[in-house]
């Protein structure tokens, strides 16, 4: 099944300058005043404390289930100092895609949230996230790849 | 992670000494300039002076940046509007207030996301009491803990010089308790607390904690055949409470429940008059624990548990003292600051309990990663206990004990699979959503949380 990653560009945050996780998480959580920026954050934070999901290589990709969602949303943000994010290999961390996906379809989810893992695994595609200076061409890049 | 501290006090300063020394950034909050100093002089952490619920001071410290607060200022009304500030400007994820009054703490309405924002009351005096009660429940052991609901307790006892435990190596022990299972989770020998591999022999004089399925304590404490693990059942005993404060009252309410016989001594006479009204069965004498007149006219060479509740660290052990020489079997001192717990057994006065120590454990495990139920403290304080569940894709889960490896000085005394209480032995296997019960040493927490941490893939 080919997968795209669908970024709007009113969900990406080109330069956070938050100063802890739980601001940067807060910043991105207010990328999405639809969906009650508080509920985003208490639910991640409370996903964050059962394990980081900071996977290395600089990446961060905080998800959790939350109901009434009616499909799977994705924001991201990245900070160019680097912040700490409790991450696997003890690294700050660049990029952060947030994942929120409804209550249902367990299957699905996870295999978006695998593939994006995978994508998020590939040092050209992190150079890339990098280097762009623009929250258009962002979106275009995540819309531009086949998530295998 | 980022963490604010509200007061300075005894409870407020441990638990900052705590947090900061796991490398965690602290700031602590206190409007005492001198109590701050204290702070700075001793550990790694920033301090802001200031009154803890202003907003100001609150962003000053870095509320905007913090994961947890522990509002622990020894004024409950500041506590809860922290909390609230917290909350509503700062959006701080977990807040954690100490209340005392128990008029607040009663009334779980109060509480919640849309009320007040507090995610855990704590309770020194109630933490204290409630560790009091849980021990006097099993007053043949020396100390006993209990967790997942009483499904499994962790037995305190001296090995004395003429049982059956006395001279016999761990890997013999089965045959002394008669097949029961059971684990000795920390062995203490010459003040030394440690966790026990199979070759450790006890000595007489040495302690120990055994871990054992609910339902077999009273077999357990049979088959150790010596005297004086056998007490008598709370309904039987007399208990002589010294001080009718927060503690001393929760105490004697409680014991009441058990059918327990109890008289207290308080000292000032509107708070005797008070405990009299208020407790129903308990004999409230008015006068000077000290008395040694007053003690014998309450015969305490007839008592069995003297529980020295003051709250006057000085009274306490004194009182203590003088109960030891009338050599009642049980006593337990309430100590609050450090420097007096550590030569609690200099004084041979073995059971103390800290409303510091218990408050900090109630708060740290609140602190640690993944799904934690319970953590508390063994022997001297050096050993945790850890009740934690096993989430799904963590890395504890599906190998045998054997093969698993934890940290150093680290056992798993028991596994709770749902009513099931498994003892287990090196083919044991931790399931998902079980709950392990795991004794470590203070600095490994760090690498035992990893176990219980979640994989990528948990949603």
């Amino acid at each position: 099944m080919n997968t795209k990653v669908m970024i709007p560009v009113e969900h990406i945050l080109l330069a956070s300058t938050a100063c802890s996780k739980r601001a940067l998480i807060a910043e991105i959580a207010g990328l999405l005043p639809a969906l009650d920026p508080d509920q985003i954050l208490e639910l991640i934070m409370a996903r964050e404390h059962l394990g980081s999901t900071g996977i290395g290589h600089g990446v961060a990709i905080p998800h959790s289930r939350m109901s009434d969602l009616p499909e799977p949303v994705i924001a991201m943000a990245r900070h160019p100092e680097g912040i700490d994010f409790d991450a696997i290999d003890g690294q700050p961390v660049y990029i952060v895609v947030m994942l929120l996906v409804p209550d249902d379809e367990e299957g699905q989810h996870l295999e978006l949230l695998a593939k994006l893992a995978r994508l998020l695994q590939k040092p050209e595609f992190r150079e890339s996230i990098m280097a762009i200076d623009d929250i258009q061409a962002m979106s275009d890049l995540f819309a531009g790849v086949q998530l295998l | 992670m980022n963490v604010l501290i509200l007061g300075a006090g005894e409870v407020g300063f441990h638990i900052a000494q705590r947090l900061a020394s796991e490398g965690n950034d602290v700031s602590v909050i206190d409007n005492d300039a001198a109590r701050l100093q204290r702070v700075a002089d001793t550990m790694d952490v920033q301090t802001v002076l200031g009154y803890a619920s202003h907003p100001t001071t609150l962003a000053q410290a870095g509320a905007e940046n913090a994961e947890l607060l522990i509002a622990a200022t020894t004024n409950d009304e500041t506590n809860m509007l922290a909390c609230q500030v917290a909350h509503s400007l700062f959006k701080v994820t977990t807040k954690m207030a100490r209340i005392r009054e128990a008029d607040y703490v009663n009334h779980p309405k109060l509480f919640g996301r849309d009320e007040l924002p507090i995610d855990l009351i704590i309770s020194p005096e109630h933490e204290a009491a409630k560790s009091i009660v849980k021990r006097f429940q099993v007053t043949s052991a020396v100390d006993a803990q209990e967790f997942a609901n009483g499904k499994v307790q962790l037995l305190g006892m001296r090995i004395p010089p003429k049982g059956h435990l006395a001279g016999i190596a761990l890997s013999e022990l089965h045959e002394v308790v008669d097949g029961l299972r059971t684990y000795v989770v920390a062995h203490e020998h010459n003040r030394l607390w440690r966790v026990p591999t199979p070759e450790t022999v006890l000595l007489a004089g040495d302690s120990i904690y055994l871990a054992v399925a609910g339902r077999d304590v009273e077999r357990l404490l049979a088959c150790m055949g010596s005297e004086e693990y056998r007490g008598k059942s709370s309904a039987q005993r007399n208990v002589l409470i010294v001080g009718g404060g927060h503690v001393g009252y929760i105490v004697a309410q409680q014991l009441e429940k058990l059918g327990t016989s109890v008289k207290l001594i308080e000292y000032n006479p509107m708070r005797a008059e008070w405990l009299a009204e208020h407790l129903d069965r308990t004999v409230v004498i008015h006068g000077d624990a000290l008395d040694r007149q007053l003690l014998e006219e309450e015969s305490i060479d007839t008592i069995d548990d003297f529980l020295a509740l003051t709250n006057d660290d000085e009274t306490n052990i004194l009182g203590s003292l003088i109960a030891k020489k009338y050599k009642v079997g049980h006593i337990v001192t309430l100590v609050n600051r450090a420097i007096y717990s550590d030569l609690m057994r200099e004084m041979g006065l073995e059971i103390t309990v800290s409303p510091r120590l218990t408050t900090a454990s109630a708060i740290l495990r609140h602190v640690r990663k993944g799904r934690i139920f319970d953590l508390s403290t063994l022997g001297d304080g050096t050993l945790e206990v850890l009740e934690a569940e096993a989430l799904k894709t963590s890395a504890i889960l599906n190998i045998p004990l054997s093969e698993l490896q934890l940290p150093e000085n680290t056992v798993i005394g028991a596994i709770i699979r749902g009513d099931k209480v498994i003892i287990p032995n090196g083919d044991s296997m931790v399931e998902p959503n079980d709950h392990v019960l795991l004794i470590t040493q203070g600095t490994a927490l760090r690498e035992v949380e990893k176990l219980f941490e979640v994989g990528l893939e948990f949603f």
